[in-house]
């Protein structure tokens, strides 16, 4: 009786309250078109820029996708966290900044290896010696 | 009370309509209320969807602040919308062109053969009223005045179709409004719970 009750009340605001409602709801339809022309035009750049317009494509389902299929993965550990960076070049390979060749290359350089340096180094000419021994020269002292 | 009486008077016939239209009244908010649960329940799963979205992220902790939650589940939720959105949109785009189309053809730029077509297969009623505290009210069931006409003419039949099928179009894309909504409020009342600093979660999880 008393979620009848209930459901009376409620049937009895949401008649009152219909025009809050309907008005929200009708703002809703007018920003559902202009969201759906707005994620027409994203996406239609995307097509031509390359870039994935997917919903599980984001910079974080990526990272979450190399976590997750990690087997030592811990739940309780927390993960650092993810700085979004545009990849406007997204078919072109990343270029290489930590010195190792990229999975899939050949890990032999292309060019001819040099000779390693002879392990004595041959001393200054003595027109290029400090002539002046005791004298710091400019630039960085020692003790810093 | 007695001046009340003087005031209402009101005879059995009146009483009769009285009493109909407090039923009907309570029959329409019962309706309501048991509609507003099926809205809520409705929305309800269709707010599960940001969790679908949503779970590999955070079960790898990937994103660890509600602001990053809310601006990760919003552009997950528009591109899910404007998947979504994609055939309603292009059901109700062929519907209004095809109409549009045969109007051209035809000659007819006003649509006149629209409203034509509809006026042909509708039926028309005649509602006996009476008066109730000078309000016209319905008393009786109706009478048909007018029966449709089913004889064929492309023009009614294109009208007729293609109201149905951009009904159709208009219908779903309603439904992924009222998705969008609900994966909005849903968006906020998970980055209230998940992100809150609450100090009774904390403390269970240090125990």
């Amino acid at each position: 009786m008393i979620s009848f009750l209930k459901t009376c009340l409620k049937g009895f605001l949401t008649i009152i309250l219909s025009p809050l409602w309907v008005s929200i709801f009708a703002l809703s339809l007018v920003a559902g078109v202009i969201l759906f022309v707005y994620s027409g035009i994203k996406c239609l750049i995307g097509l031509v820029t390359h870039r994935s317009h997917g919903i599980y494509d984001t910079v974080y389902d990526k990272r979450a996708k190399e976590i997750l299929s990690n087997p030592n993965f811990n739940y309780a550990q927390p993960q650092p966290p993810v700085q979004p960076q545009p990849q406007p070049y997204a078919n072109y390979p990343a270029p290489n900044y930590n010195g190792y060749p990229p999975q899939g290359y050949p890990t032999q350089p292309p060019y001819p290896q040099q000779p390693p340096y002879p392990p004595q180094q041959p001393g200054y000419p003595p027109q290029y010696q400090n002539p002046f021994p005791g004298q710091q020269s400019y630039g960085k002292k020692e003790d810093e | 009370m007695i001046m009340l009486n003087i005031l209402i008077k009101l005879s059995e016939n009146d009483k009769r309509i009285l009493i109909a239209l407090c039923l009907l009244i309570l029959l329409i908010i019962v309706i309501v209320g048991y509609l507003y649960l099926l809205v809520r329940k409705v929305m309800e799963r269709q707010g599960k969807q940001v969790d679908k979205m949503m779970f590999d992220i955070m079960k790898a902790r990937v994103i660890t602040d509600a602001k990053t939650f809310k601006k990760v589940a919003l552009l997950k939720s528009h591109r899910y919308f404007f998947k979504k959105t994609l055939i309603p949109f292009c059901i109700m785009f062929v519907a209004v062109f095809a109409l549009l189309i045969y109007g051209w053809a035809t000659k007819d730029n006003g649509l006149k053969y629209y409203a034509q077509g509809w006026s042909d297969i509708s039926i028309k009623l005649r509602w006996p009223v009476q008066k109730f505290f000078g309000i016209n009210i319905v008393c009786d069931w109706p009478t048909m005045v007018k029966t449709p006409d089913f004889t064929w003419d492309p023009g009614k039949y294109l009208a007729i179709s293609m109201t149905l099928v951009g009904g159709y179009g208009a219908i779903m894309y309603l439904l992924r409004v009222q998705a969008l909504i609900a994966r909005l409020l849903r968006i906020r009342k998970l980055r209230v719970t998940y992100f809150s600093k609450d100090l009774n979660k904390l403390a269970e999880q240090q125990m």
